[in-house]
């Protein structure tokens, strides 16, 4: 065919390209096949030439291909064949054994004869398509990346308004106790800036009420349990101490190593003075601010133990107002109120030492609890008491013992190697008063141990 | 120059024969149903008067466009609305319409979409009305509908607008094929096409 020798002659020019180039006549022959296509295909040109297209490529049959093919020999403009919508039109293997991506166009030439050919020209952009994935693949996981980061930032935005904004007190030290990070609360208890506390170590809040023994205490138990929860003193920086519960726990790096302490606490002064306060109310008395029974109750049983343990003595007053009835029916119940002060203060200041504890018994009974004090010494505190109160002159006419008000007292003193228990005290306290009454009133009566 | 109906009537049917071995080529491509149908074309009077009306607003397009000359000079023109375009681009190859690589895929697909359609039109008219027309390299483009129009076609030129309704699965795409033939061009395919009845 002739057109098959010119398009030879012609065609050569397209071996030295760097694409798959090839053309076929009117019936779908074979008239060239470059040297591209040889190394892509391993087909020799001098056995492909002349054979029908159609027949070595059979996917080319389709009519998605034959058709527009065919569209060239009737007239029709180029026809383009994207790899994103065909992938190949000569199937070419990779090694990996998946075919190569082609974009490829084919176009009509006419020879001088007016014969018409289409020409193939296939371009392998397999390489390009994977860059582009690739570059597609490394963008999406940078914009995954990019979104985690922000669900991150936002976590540790939210976190950080939470702990600013707390009303606890926040202190993050690094593991050798330096302040990383404080809190608006930290400041507001503490008094000291964030640029004052940064650099500083939580000792700048110590109040000096807690030993070194304390705090070893505390950072034992931190390090073995990784908790510790508590109340101590701080001192603010005006000066002024405060009683705080805090808790301290350890922070781990994701390595599982120490990295921070952190430190959460609240000022409790205000419960404290509350706490104070309901202790106070259920342990004195009324009217007369000594203890109450309650209170001499439990007090009295502590005395007793230690009183064992550290093989002292212990003594108990019972003292009782004299004639007190007739006091309260010559003067009325508010003179009477009156009376039961003035003689609880009397006993207070003769109770001063620490563990000393005067407590209203009953209505006109007093206990006076006198630890470490023999029997000797209490009958002349005893005897004191009686005195004064006398001393203090407070008119009884109606008494018939004194012309002032009065007491009786009885006095009872345990000591190691007598083995009785805190309610035989208070009862040979009580027969002691009873002797005391017995004997005609404002006297004193001690218990002898038999 | 006024077209009668049996002229109107056969341009239609020739870009019809066009646009349905198109339709035969795209339905293969995309392994299920395409359906392609131009329920309606107008003849429009210049290039001119379509450049200054409101055909398509000032809305951004994706066009591919074709020059030609030869027996008949002109340029032919598949244009899309940038949505419907994604939306087409996302049916042929199997996107999702939210991909962020539709974008970059955008220009090979259509540019090959548009090479079917036109090179299936421009072969039916000159099958039909035995004409010899030269083609240009096809172009793709994205601007408005009278940025896209100003080649150098003269105004005076006949504009033929075929309106295309891409129904792909269940996605209903919209898209137009513009015909512009030269004054003295559209002279001789009203002939040729007087001469076949």
């Amino acid at each position: 065919m002739s057109g098959t020798a010119s398009g030879h002659t012609n065609f050569t020019l397209f071996d030295s390209l760097p694409i798959g180039a090839l053309v076929i006549n009117k019936e779908f022959k074979i008239v060239y096949w470059n040297r591209t296509l040889e190394v892509w295909t391993g087909m020799d040109k001098n056995r492909i030439v002349g054979k029908s297209l159609l027949d070595s490529f059979p996917n080319l049959n389709q009519k998605k291909y034959a058709d527009r093919i065919k569209q060239i020999f009737t007239g029709a403009p180029s026809a383009v064949f994207s790899s994103l919508l065909h992938r190949y039109l000569i199937p070419v293997e990779g090694k990996d054994g998946s075919f190569r991506s082609q974009n490829s166009t084919v176009t009509p030439m006419v020879s001088p004869s007016g014969e018409v050919f289409a020409m193939f020209f296939i371009q392998d952009v397999t390489e390009l398509s994977a860059r582009i994935r690739d570059f597609k693949n490394m963008r999406d996981k940078a914009i995954q990346e990019i979104k985690e980061r922000q669900k991150v930032e936002e976590k540790l935005r939210l976190m950080a308004a939470v702990i600013e904004n707390t009303a606890e007190g926040v202190i993050i030290t690094d593991t050798q106790g330096n302040i990383q990070i404080v809190n608006k609360s930290f400041t507001k208890i503490t008094g000291y800036s964030e640029r004052e506390a940064l650099g500083n170590t939580p000792r700048l809040l110590r109040s000096g009420r807690h030993n070194e023994h304390f705090y070893n205490n505390m950072w034992r138990q931190i390090n073995e349990t990784g908790f510790w929860v508590g109340e101590f003193w701080n001192k603010r920086k005006n000066g002024s101490i405060y009683p705080q519960k805090t808790s301290i726990s350890p922070v781990m790096d994701a390595n599982g190593k120490l990295s921070h302490y952190a430190g959460i606490f609240l000022d409790i002064t205000d419960r404290k003075i509350v706490e104070d306060e309901l202790r106070k109310l259920s342990t004195t008395d009324g009217l007369t601010d000594v203890s109450n029974r309650r209170n001499f109750d439990f007090t009295l049983d502590m005395e007793w133990k230690r009183t064992r343990r550290d093989k002292t003595p212990l003594s108990l007053l019972m003292i009782d107002i004299d004639r007190f009835k007739l006091y309260n029916d010559t003067y009325g119940h508010l003179a009477g109120d009156k009376c039961i002060q003035s003689v609880a203060n009397s006993l207070k200041g003769f109770a001063n030492r620490p563990g000393d504890l005067v407590a209203r018994y009953g209505g006109e009974e007093f206990t006076v609890l006198l630890p470490g004090v023999d029997r000797l010494n209490a009958e002349t505190i005893a005897q004191s008491i009686r005195s004064h109160i006398e001393f203090l002159e407070i008119p009884h006419p109606t008494s018939g013992v004194s012309k002032f008000v009065s007491i009786s007292a009885g006095v009872a003193t345990v000591s190691i190697d007598h083995g009785a228990t805190p309610s035989e005290l208070v009862e040979l306290a009580d027969k002691a008063l009873y002797q005391a009454k017995r004997a005609g009133r404002n006297r004193i009566y001690v218990y002898e141990n038999k | 120059m006024q077209l009668t109906p049996e002229q109107t009537d056969a341009l239609a049917e020739i870009v019809n024969i066009g646009v349905g071995r198109a339709a035969g080529i795209l339905n293969e491509m995309v392994d299920g149903s395409v359906d392609l149908k131009v329920p309606s074309i107008e003849v429009l009077l210049s290039r001119k008067a379509l450049r200054e009306g409101k055909l398509f607003g000032g809305q951004m397009l994706s066009c591919v466009k074709m020059p030609f000359n030869g027996s008949l000079t002109g340029c032919a023109y598949l244009i899309f609305r940038s949505d419907s375009a994604l939306n087409l681009v996302a049916a042929l190859t199997g996107e999702r319409v939210d991909s962020p690589d539709l974008d970059s895929m955008k220009v090979e697909t259509l540019n090959e979409v548009g090479n079917i359609i036109i090179n299936a039109v421009m072969g039916s008219i000159g099958n039909i009305l035995d004409k010899y027309i030269d083609y240009s390299v096809p172009a793709y483009e994205e601007s408005t509908f009278s940025g896209i129009l100003s080649s150098n076609v003269d105004d005076d030129a006949w504009v033929v607008l075929a309106h295309t309704d891409f129904s792909i699965e269940k996605r209903k795409i919209k898209g137009n094929i513009l015909l512009v033939f030269e004054l003295a061009s559209f002279d001789s395919v009203l002939s040729a096409i007087d001469s076949m009845s």
